[in-house]
């Protein structure tokens, strides 16, 4: 706590007299009426918004704090949200934290992975706040970040998902397309440029001295190639820099344990009306073709097939009717039915219905 | 994987598992509806009569002792009971229903579990066949269907039909054996045209079911064997057409649905038509010999013996006579308190059933329900003054 107002510079004062000075120009809103105050996140000093037009228009400068020798810059200025900066500051790392370490709980294995995720992740909080080793700590939040920038994203694009609509989704997704698409015009141009300068180098060249000037145009030609390969590998390089450090799961800095393995959900089974059940007939096979005066009228009847009637399902329904039930013999399964009594819903049914059917009745009406 | 066969499928069925009993058990069934409707009715008469002597008995004190009611039998209600599902099949051709066959068994069922003391099946018909047309998806209005009926309104119509569907324990199912004739049709004409295969237990080839079928014995009794293949395809269709005959009549009118799966209904029925052939489309089912094929042949037997005995959908003038005689014994044996269905579904409409209430409560509260609704349309409320006669 006690850091950031030693670098302060000012001693505590009450908020009221510091709301209404300016601690640079110390114009008070007595005279100015208007007077915003504003604050730049490197260094949390505060001051009047005449005072950052004054000195940050031309660009970059120290802040003009006494002891504070933090490079600031205009565009970072903003307005403070909390009366506390110790507040202000906090809200912003942890802020800053959480947006690298965004994993949720349904990743973990166990609670109580999540909970030790949690605590570490709290501890470099903690680091950052109080300027506990920041530089390991900035090292391991920016390897972290590094090695898991596609589950931070893919996290971010869930909360986002499920805070804002469908829509800020679209737009999040928008706005990273074109952002690689910046990416790539930028190399683009890049080379582009590259290339123009090496033109210019060669003619600069051939103009200056009193060599072959052939010979420099070959010579700058090369170097130009050399260059643009140059490039391509490093690009490359840096990709697969990038690659290896996000596979070299082995040396990372920084290293959740108990995270659930992402598992691919199964795709969908075809339905199956029956339930997994074969349908075998005993008795017969259904045939293609059966001789039915009647069926063959019906094949050839627009009025019946426009509408999609099938007569192999007429054929396929008849023939099954025509069996079903040729093996039950009612008399000996009935029999069987009662003996095995109570459990049956259907005889218990049957007994309520055939016991006291008259009795039913009455107590409906 | 698991296999299922047809009599698997069918035993899944509500007509297997809720309307297939064994003759003991019908016939129990029957006796104990039949017992605790005769109950019923005495006990409503005698009620009504006590009620009767407690208003005589203040004029006069010489009220007549109690008379013992003679009720219904069960082969009395039996016969009724077919009598009008006669009727049903004779309303249904009139109305050109194709739902005949649905509304019989509908009251058959219903008559299992109901006397037709407790409910005169002449209320009931109506509207088995009309809840039919809705099952069977045939459907047609209320208003045109009761245009056609005499004397009768559409509330006549509605009203028993919960207690209806009670009766069919919600099950609207009912498995017809028409269609499998019909595919038992297909088949033999295949088989007799050499096109066709018999069932997956008999590797014999088509023209071999052909010549087979040529040399079958003449049907019932007839000494013409038939001499080719034509000559067959025409028997199997004349034989198709009996079948179908009694299929419509005798099929209906029997107990064949509660005791037969209609597979075995179609084929008794083709053995009543044309005995030879319905043994030789048996035996080409089971060609070799196997447990199953003689409790079929016999199940088949008294099936057809069933079949045979129906009560006649034209009935003779000794039936109707007899008929009269049961129909005059109802006049008197009838429960009371379950002639007027329009009313009882009137009532349970409007008041629900609420235990312990008075008949009088009930109409005093729709009184002064209707009371409250006349002054509610007057536009400016009760008239004034009216109560002091002024």
């Amino acid at each position: 706590m006690s850091k950031p107002t030693a670098r302060n510079g000012a001693p505590q004062r009450r908020p009221g007299e510091e709301d209404d000075i300016c601690p640079v120009c110390k114009s008070n809103r007595y005279l100015n009426p208007s007077m915003r105050f504003l604050i730049n996140p490197e260094c949390y000093h505060k001051m009047c918004e005449s005072c950052v037009d004054r000195i940050f228009s031309q660009g970059p400068a120290p802040c003009p704090v006494a002891g504070c020798a933090r490079t600031l810059r205009k565009q970072r200025f903003r307005k403070q949200t909390f009366e506390d900066l110790q507040i202000e500051r906090e809200v912003d790392v942890r802020r800053r934290v959480a947006a690298t370490f965004n994993r949720r709980e349904s990743e973990f294995n166990t609670l109580l992975d999540y909970n030790n995720y949690l605590e570490e992740v709290e501890t470099l909080t903690f680091n950052l706040l109080y300027n506990i080793d920041v530089a390991t700590t900035e090292a391991k939040l920016a390897a972290y970040s590094k090695q898991n920038a596609a589950d931070i994203a893919n996290n971010k694009a869930l909360s986002a998902q499920e805070s804002a609509s469908t829509e800020a989704q679209l737009a999040a997704q928008k706005e990273q397309a074109r952002l690689r698409r910046e990416a790539a015009t930028n190399e683009e141009e890049e080379e582009r440029r590259e290339r123009e300068e090496g033109r210019r180098e060669i003619i600069d060249k051939i103009a200056n001295s009193t060599e072959d000037p052939d010979k420099i145009a070959r010579e700058g030609q090369k170097v130009v190639l050399k260059k643009s390969t140059a490039r391509r590998n490093a690009a490359d390089r840096l990709r697969a820099q990038d690659a290896a450090s996000v596979d070299n799961a082995s040396a990372p800095l920084f290293q959740i344990a108990g995270l659930k393995p992402i598992t691919q959900p199964e795709p969908d089974k075809a339905y199956d009306p029956f339930g997994g059940y074969i349908i075998r007939p005993a008795y017969f096979t259904l045939q293609e073709q059966y001789e039915h005066p009647w069926l063959e009228k019906a094949k050839m009847d627009a009025q019946i097939t426009a509408g999609g009637y099938d007569v192999g399902e007429y054929r396929a329904r008849a023939m099954m009717e025509a069996f079903a039930g040729l093996g039950c013999f009612i008399e000996d399964e009935v029999a069987g039915r009662e003996r095995a009594a109570g459990a049956d819903v259907g005889t218990a049914a049957a007994a309520v219905a055939g016991g006291d059917g008259e009795g039913m009745g009455d107590d409906m009406l | 994987m698991p296999q299922l066969t047809e009599d698997d499928l069918y035993r899944t069925s509500t007509q297997y598992r809720l309307w297939s009993f064994n003759r003991e058990s019908l016939l129990s069934l029957r006796s104990t509806t039949n017992e605790s409707a005769a109950e019923g009715v005495r006990a409503a008469l005698h009620a009504q009569k006590a009620a009767e002597q407690e208003q005589s008995s203040k004029q006069d004190s010489n009220g007549s002792p109690p008379q013992e009611v003679d009720c219904l039998s069960v082969g009395e209600e039996q016969k009724l009971v077919v009598f009008y599902c006669v009727q049903t099949m004779r309303f249904a051709d009139f109305c050109e229903f194709p739902t005949n066959a649905t509304a019989v068994q509908y009251l058959k069922r219903f008559y299992l579990s109901n006397s037709p003391m407790t409910y005169h099946p002449k209320e009931m018909m109506p509207s088995a066949l009309f809840l039919a047309t809705k099952t069977e998806n045939h459907y047609t209005s209320l208003k045109s269907f009761v245009s056609k009926l005499p004397k009768t309104t559409a509330e006549d119509v509605v009203a028993p039909e919960f207690l209806l569907t009670q009766g069919l324990r919600f099950t609207f199912d009912v498995r017809h054996p028409h269609r499998g004739l019909e595919g038992g049709f297909m088949e033999l004409l295949a088989l007799a045209t050499g096109k066709g295969q018999s069932g997956p237990n008999n590797g014999a080839s088509p023209t071999q079911f052909q010549k087979q079928m040529v040399g079958l014995d003449p049907a019932n009794g007839g000494n013409k064997k038939s001499r080719s293949a034509k000559e067959v395809v025409q028997r199997i269709q004349d034989a198709h057409g009996k079948a179908k005959e009694i299929l419509k009549t005798s099929a209906l009118l029997t107990d064949a649905y509660f005791l037969y799966t209609p597979s075995q209904i179609w084929l008794s029925s083709l053995f009543v038509a044309d005995e030879p052939l319905a043994r030789f489309y048996v035996d080409s089912k089971f060609p070799t010999p196997s447990t199953m094929k003689p409790t079929l042949l016999t199940t088949l037997g008294t099936c057809a013996n069933l079949l045979r005995s129906s009560a006649s959908a034209d009935p003779e003038d000794s039936e109707v006579k007899e008929l009269k005689r049961i129909d005059k014994k109802l006049y008197k044996c009838r429960n009371p308190e379950k002639i007027d269905l329009v009313g009882i579904n009137k009532a349970q409409k409007r008041e629900g059933h609420e235990d312990g209430l008075d008949e009088k409560v009930i109409k005093k509260r729709k009184l002064e329900r209707e009371r409250s609704e006349k002054e509610a349309e007057d536009i400016f409320g009760p008239a004034l003054g009216i109560k002091d006669g002024k």
